[in-house]
């Protein structure tokens, strides 16, 4: 869907999306590094279990909450990426860190 | 022209609704004239709680009168289901107080003793979970909490849809709804009380005002001094998050959408709604210390809301001196008296009088109050 | 002692930088409160330093936002990037959050500079994965160099629209098609207001060199287009619209769309400062004076968050403000204010003359008068439909507020920032009703989601402020 003008340079890092490592500008947001790297979509809602990617990218719409180094709920759009960042796709309401719940409603 | 009803129900609020539902209900051709889509609105800020323990410290009546509304709640929540397809969400699945320390503990059990020491009916019937217990049924509770009071008669519901329901019921039962309407004059002609809302007259056999802290400046205008004031309560909802709290307790609740709610102040600040930085700070550090596990669930919204809080806390229910037939009505627990408003209060005021059970919550028991 | 700025500026857009750059120069100690780290607001975002190797894709006015960062770094103003504002109170105490730690500040003047959003238009499909704005797109380029990889729809209404579309012609982007949804009602409608319009900057000749060059590139751009749909399971497959009479179906993984550009309320709002329904811009905006002057003392407003009038105007609307400031606060007096400001007023005089016909040509109605199906969904996070809002309108809800209460719409983390809008429209025509008259969703603060155990440990900085509990 998306790719980058940019080529790779000593400047990227290294992030988890979904378990697969990937190198990106570490200028990138992650949902700007989420969008190149095609992973459809970023969430799936709590009402519906409907998916939903980046709308606005500007902080506005947060239709890109993902579980960002454990913390559900995160903008996406709003965080720098880091090295060794992990992101994850976040499946409904997102999970309370430091709590083992059950399965959870759209997962 | 000059519209006539058989009740007319001054305020669109949990109370006000409530009433004018059990009114329809009775066979009374009832309107409801509320304000517009701003206005002091307590019913939006509500926490939802249906509750009894700790209710009714120094107001004996008020326990018994608590207790058969948490009784009708059930049916009540059924009914309005039915009805309406909105589901209140009600559920009576227990409450927990829980105590943060020895000091905090023992004040606790000071107000249930004194509530027992004097009730007329089986008064609150509780556990004490000391903190072995209460990690059995909640492991995930923060080290300083002590110990919880269990009560099983206590719950709750979710407070906005049962404020959509009740105004579906009332549509669908043909209640009439008028809204930015505000009361301007209040009269009599024979034996029907005149309201007059701007341009606007009505006419009624029935009056009831439950306008919340709008009662003040209405009462205002026949020369009642109501007493009461508002009461601020800040609240905090987190974003949704999945089910993590099986059970609820009266300061920490997680709603059936996923959200969990943080409350309340009480806070003695006159007409001012405000959210104030150093107030959701306490709400938050309680509710860390409560559940540590939640320090990271980002908080969505604050809200600060005014209760309409008669002095004592305890309802205003009383006959309306000066106007025929007229009534007032106010109470800060609209959500857990709705069942009572609903069918033993309306019931009342359909039959046109209070009767010597209520007589506990006339004005009269307030020295401040006067005829101007 | 908790901090205390003397002129606190939010957005670190245009409005802002020329606001605190001026008010340095003045004398007035002036920070720049952004949640960006770096200056420029999303008009030029990542100015100092741009992905793209190649500076002409994003053109000339790209560019000018490079003066107004350099005039801002010179000032002696300060910046504090990555810092979210997520309260204002009437006292002028603020909220602030960054690395995960929360803090109240107070300052003598504050000036809200936190620029615009794109409306929310809701259409079938449009919150399928694979349909964002037009905007979204343009960030994605300019802090990013990241570019649609199997081409991309454009669609809606507006100047942005155009300016895209160049953009990724420059960048090599394979445009499938530009859907315009102006009506060609609104050309002729807008026809009287083109003099003035030719009197103001360049807009009219820019547009029109952004059409040659989308042309030129050999791209499909279709006029009077309607009823768009963004159809697909999962993700957008395709794109189906109206125009000439027929329905046309589109194949493609990505559309974006614009509506035009509303005031970023949010926190104006949150505050409860009088705002004022622009029926021409379409949208709400706080009431201002002429220096930005709210109905709260000592919080001003400047930029496109105050109305749209561009981003050049935002610069010189933030000087006036700057001005005003150093008035309040004794550095200058008014006739030293108003001789400065002069050249400042006459750029906005001459300068808002392409409004007029900017505002009719790219008036929003047409697309907000289609008649939404019951089944569309107008608040994206709580997932409410048209027919639901009808259906509580039916019941007798008198505005936007009640509407939340009922069905959660405005209740999610965007706050309404998204269907607010849409709700009180929905409201207004069940009633009968203006939009001035069914009034507008209070969001409520924390207007950024922050941790409890942020807002836990605001307690230290709380207690040195005796002052902010009085908000």
């Amino acid at each position: 869907m998306f790719k980058r003008l940019r080529e790779p340079d000593s400047e990227w890092v290294t992030i988890e999306i979904d378990g697969e490592s990937r190198r990106v500008p570490k200028d990138e947001t992650v949902a700007a590094a989420v969008l190149a790297d095609r992973i459809g979509h970023c969430r799936t809602t709590p009402v519906s279990g409907a998916p939903r990617a980046p709308y606005c990218l500007m902080g506005v719409c947060f239709e890109c909450l993902m579980e960002i180094d454990g913390i559900p709920n995160r903008q996406a759009c709003m965080v720098p990426v880091a090295e060794g960042m992990v992101i994850r796709r976040q499946n409904g309401a997102g999970s309370v860190v430091g709590l083992q719940v059950g399965t959870e409603k759209d997962g | 022209m000059v519209q006539g009803f058989d009740a007319l129900v001054v305020g669109g609020g949990l109370t006000g609704i409530a009433v004018a539902c059990g009114l329809l209900e009775r066979g009374l051709d009832t309107a409801v004239l509320d304000e517009g889509d701003v206005a002091f609105r307590a019913s939006r800020g509500t926490f939802g709680l249906v509750w009894l323990s700790g209710k009714g410290d120094g107001m004996p009546h008020y326990v018994d009168w608590t207790r058969l509304s948490t009784e009708l709640w059930p049916e009540f929540a059924a009914h309005l289901q039915e009805l309406t397809g909105v589901d209140t969400e009600y559920a009576k699945c227990g409450g927990l107080y829980y105590c943060l320390g020895d000091t905090h503990f023992a004040e606790r059990m000071g107000v249930l003793e004194r509530i027992n020491a004097v009730a007329e009916g089986p008064g609150v019937i509780y556990e004490v979970w000391d903190r072995p217990q209460l990690l059995k049924q909640m492991p995930m509770v923060g080290p300083d909490v002590t110990a919880a009071i269990y009560c099983a008669d206590d719950g709750d519901c979710n407070p906005l849809r049962l404020l959509h329901a009740l105004h579906k019921a009332f549509k669908m039962r043909g209640g009439v709804y008028l809204q930015n309407r505000k009361v301007t004059a209040l009269g009599s002609q024979g034996a029907r009380t005149v309201v007059t809302a701007g341009q606007e007259k009505f006419q009624c056999d029935r009056l009831v005002l439950a306008a919340g802290l709008g009662n003040i400046q209405i009462g205002a205008l026949i020369g009642l001094t109501v007493p009461m004031a508002p009461s601020r309560g800040q609240i905090l909802v987190s974003q949704r998050v999945a089910p993590v709290l099986p059970m609820l307790s009266h300061v920490i609740r997680q709603t059936s959408e996923g959200s969990i709610m943080f409350g309340d102040s009480f806070e003695d600040v006159g007409f001012d709604a405000t959210v104030t930085p150093n107030v959701i700070g306490d709400i938050a550090r309680n509710a860390v210390r409560t559940y540590p596990f939640l320090k990271s669930v980002r908080i969505v919204r604050a809200w600060g809301c005014l209760r309409p809080m008669p002095h004592d806390r305890y309802p205003i229910y009383d006959a309306i001196p000066d106007l025929p037939n007229a009534f007032i009505v106010n109470s800060h627990s609209g959500v857990t008296l709705a069942a009572v408003h609903v069918n033993a209060l309306a019931a009342k005021i359909a039959d046109g009088d209070l009767g010597p059970d209520l007589a506990c919550y006339r004005m009269g028991r307030f020295d401040v109050q006067k005829i101007a | 002692m908790a901090e205390h700025f003397e002129f606190a500026v939010i957005g670190a857009g245009p409005a802002g930088l020329a606001a605190a750059a001026l008010a340095a120069q003045t004398g007035v100690a002036a920070v720049v409160l952004d949640e960006q780290p770096t200056l420029g607001g999303q008009i030029y975002r990542s100015i100092e330093q741009s992905p793209l190797s190649d500076s002409n894709i994003l053109g000339d006015d790209y560019r000018i936002g490079e003066g107004l960062v350099w005039a801002f770094r010179a000032s002696g103003a300060r910046h504090l990037g990555g810092t979210d504002v997520w309260m204002v109170g009437t006292d002028r105490g603020i909220g602030l959050a960054s690395d995960g730690k929360a803090r109240i500040v107070t300052a003598d003047r504050i000036l809200i500079a936190v620029g615009s959003q794109e409306r929310a238009v809701p259409f079938p499909g449009w919150t399928l994965p694979g349909v964002m704005t037009a905007g979204a797109g343009q960030i994605l380029l300019k802090s990013a160099a990241v570019v649609p990889s199997d081409g991309v729809v454009l669609a809606g209404t507006g100047p942005l629209l155009f300016l895209i579309a160049a953009q990724y012609v420059r960048a090599g982007v394979s445009l499938k098609a530009v859907l315009d949804m102006t009506p060609r009602a609104n050309y002729v409608r807008a026809a009287p207001y083109l003099p003035a319009a030719l009197t103001a900057g360049n807009y009219i000749g820019k547009g029109l060199s952004y059409m040659r060059e989308i042309r030129k590139a050999g791209v499909a751009v279709t006029g009077a287009v309607r009823d768009l749909r963004a159809v697909g399971g999962e993700r957008l497959e395709a794109v189906t619209y109206s125009a000439a009479g027929r329905r046309h179906r589109i194949d493609t993984g990505l559309l974006m769309v614009h509506f035009g550009v509303i005031p970023n309320t949010s926190l104006s709002r949150s505050i409860g400062i009088d705002h004022e329904w622009d029926a021409r811009q379409v949208c709400w905006r706080p009431r201002t004076d002429e220096w930005g002057n709210t109905s709260v003392d000592g919080i001003a407003v400047a930029g496109d968050c105050a109305g749209i009038w561009g981003a050049q105007a935002a610069a010189h609307a933030g000087r006036l403000a700057a001005l005003e400031a150093a008035r309040a606060l004794g550095r200058i007096d008014t006739a030293e204010r108003d001789g400065q400001a002069a050249p400042d007023r006459a750029f906005l005089r001459r300068d808002r003359r392409v409004r007029p016909f900017l505002e009719v040509l790219y008036s929003p109605e047409s697309c907000l008068d289609a008649e939404l199906e019951d089944d569309v969904l107008v608040c994206r996070c709580e997932e409410i439909t048209a027919g639901q809002v009808r259906q509580a309108a039916q019941l007798g809800c008198m505005g936007p507020n009640q509407v939340k209460a009922f069905l959660r719409a405005g209740m999610g983390p965007c706050q309404g920032r998204q269907c607010g809008d849409t709700v009180a429209r929905l409201t207004a025509r069940a009633g009968g009703k203006s939009m001035a008259e069914v009034g507008f969703l209070r969001p409520r603060p924390p207007i950024k989601p922050i941790s409890i155990e942020t807002l836990a440990k605001i307690e230290e900085a709380a207690a040195a402020m005796p002052d902010i509990e009085q908000a």
